[in-house]
């Protein structure tokens, strides 16, 4: 018994987004399959294909499936209550609503509190979960899910590499010649900038000053103007978005990127460092690896899981540990190899013939359950 | 090679940076909320708005008190057609806020209804 299509829903459908990338990339593996497939949203960016989530009930039905993206709080729990269809929970982990304290950030925040108020309820309507990572795995576990199969975020990370550089681009990040550490995430709290911003500060006074970090995302809220205000109280200089010439600012915060210039600056940057207190899966770390930069990164939530082996892991609160790490990074050359040959090896985990091999995998096993599901279903109905 | 003494040196110099650091550090992660109370406030901020009306002068003053309220009146009513303009932009932008208030105010309200709806669905579930 196979199901005549499986379509996806999720709360909000946007380009250059992890779930959203994720979920093309699904869509498109579920056609080359021979399944017909459908995406359908509460929100979507106007040239993304989608249909609106209330027409998912027009191929609902048990010979269907549906893969609902779980990240925030939504309508689609209560759409999916109603539906008869087999369900698939993709879980993607939701960042604590407390993390969005200031009042520019209200709409994020009650999204994200009334994911976490939907747990039970998204139980209720999941036949079978799937999820970014083992950890976000557990999470939902301890809220009485069943233990998910692990598929990573599906991304094709060789085409990041394959963009070619902006070398006008490469010259204004190198500037006077400074080393650069990189990050790259959507200027959130969770993320932690202000303790990149110390850690710069603390590098540039006790070990070397010619040093400069770039961050890479989009920003919103508070958050960016207290940074702002935070490199004025350090004495650092800081410099917003790409302009001619070369950069002599301490910290440059490109904002959004397109991919050719996020590709030049990933390989522009001499180290990836994430201090981020919340991820969810953090693709960058994967598009870092896949470039061979040096990661140094704070162990926090699923960070030790998708770096592995892959760089150096760190206690940030341990800040001579981690600067420590920083030094050798850029001064130790052998060391630097070998970290840069680790980031390789991992990264060839994500490469897109072992993400496919996974995504198979799991569709697989899903698909033995839907058969399963749908006996049983038929077995009621006869009963009946 | 970081040292000893360097790595000490950058833990002095960090433990100093603390009254910097914590207005980052984020709130507390189990905290709960009250909700309760916010339909109270926001009928009190409701009331802050106009802050155009009219205010009552007086003065404790047993002898002098007269003449003082009637300045003050008087000083009052003169420099109106000067703040006027100044009242209005705050008067504005009061309403904003209020308004920004009542939507987060609905938000909530909505998240409750869902919670009384899940309760519910668990209840009909027999779900613990």
């Amino acid at each position: 018994m196979k199901p005549n299509r499986i379509v996806q829903v999720l709360p909000c459908y946007v380009d250059r987004d992890a779930v959203g990338g994720h979920t093309k990339e699904i869509h498109a593996l579920l056609s080359q399959h021979g399944f017909e497939s459908s995406i359908y949203a509460e929100l979507w960016q106007h040239s993304m294909p989608c249909e609106r989530l209330e027409s998912i009930f027009d191929i609902d039905g048990p010979e269907t499936i549906i893969i609902h993206h779980y990240s925030t709080g939504s309508e689609i729990p209560r759409v999916l209550l109603k539906c008869k269809s087999f369900k698939i929970t993709c879980y993607h982990n939701i960042t604590p609503y407390q993390y969005f304290q200031d009042p520019s950030e209200w709409m994020i925040r009650s999204s994200c509190r009334a994911g976490y108020l939907q747990r039970d309820l998204v139980r209720m309507v999941t036949d079978d979960f799937w999820s970014d990572s083992a950890f976000n795995s557990l999470q939902l576990q301890s809220s009485g899910f069943q233990e998910a199969q692990v598929l990573p975020i599906l991304r094709d990370y060789s085409h990041l590499k394959s963009c070619p550089e902006v070398e006008q681009l490469k010259d204004f990040i190198r500037g006077d010649g400074s080393k650069i550490m990189l990050f790259v995430g959507r200027i959130a709290p969770n993320k932690a900038f202000h303790d990149l911003i110390f850690t710069l500060k603390l590098y540039q006074q006790h070990i070397d000053g010619k040093i400069r970090l770039v961050t890479v995302g989009a920003e919103n809220g508070q958050y960016a103007q207290q940074l702002r205000s935070l490199c004025g109280s350090l004495g650092l200089k800081v410099q917003s978005g790409i302009s001619g010439g070369h950069c002599s600012a301490d910290v440059l915060m490109l904002g959004s990127v397109d991919e050719a210039q996020l590709s030049t600056v990933y390989g522009s940057a001499d180290a990836f460092i994430c201090l981020s207190d919340h991820e969810g899966f953090c693709v960058p770390l994967v598009e870092a690896m896949s470039f061979g930069l040096p990661v140094i990164a704070h162990g926090s939530t699923v960070i030790p899981e998708t770096l592995q082996e892959g760089g150096l892991l760190v206690n940030k609160d341990r800040v001579e540990d981690l600067i420590e790490g920083l030094e050798k990074i850029f001064n130790d050359s052998s060391y630097n190899s070998h970290l840069r040959q680790k980031a390789l090896e991992r990264a060839e985990d994500f490469s897109w013939p072992n993400l496919v091999k996974k995504f198979d995998a799991c569709l697989a096993t899903s698909l033995n359950r839907y058969r399963v599901w749908r006996e049983e279903k038929v077995a009621n109905i006869r009963i009946h | 090679m970081v040292d000893f003494e360097t790595k000490d040196q950058i833990r002095r110099s960090y433990e100093a940076l603390f009254p910097l650091k914590s207005q980052f550090t984020s709130a507390n992660i189990d905290g709960s909320e009250d909700f309760e109370s916010d339909r109270d406030t926001l009928s009190e901020l409701a009331e802050l708005v106009d802050i155009s009306k009219p205010i009552t002068v007086t003065s404790h003053r047993p002898i002098l008190g007269f003449l003082i309220v009637g300045l003050k009146k008087a000083a009052l009513r003169m420099s109106r057609p000067l703040i006027k303009v100044v009242l209005r932009r705050q008067i504005d932008l009061n309403e904003y806020v209020f308004h920004s208030a009542c939507a987060i105010m609905t938000l909530k309200e909505r998240v409750k209804t869902l919670e009384s709806e899940l309760a519910a669905l668990k209840r009909e579930k027999g779900i613990e």
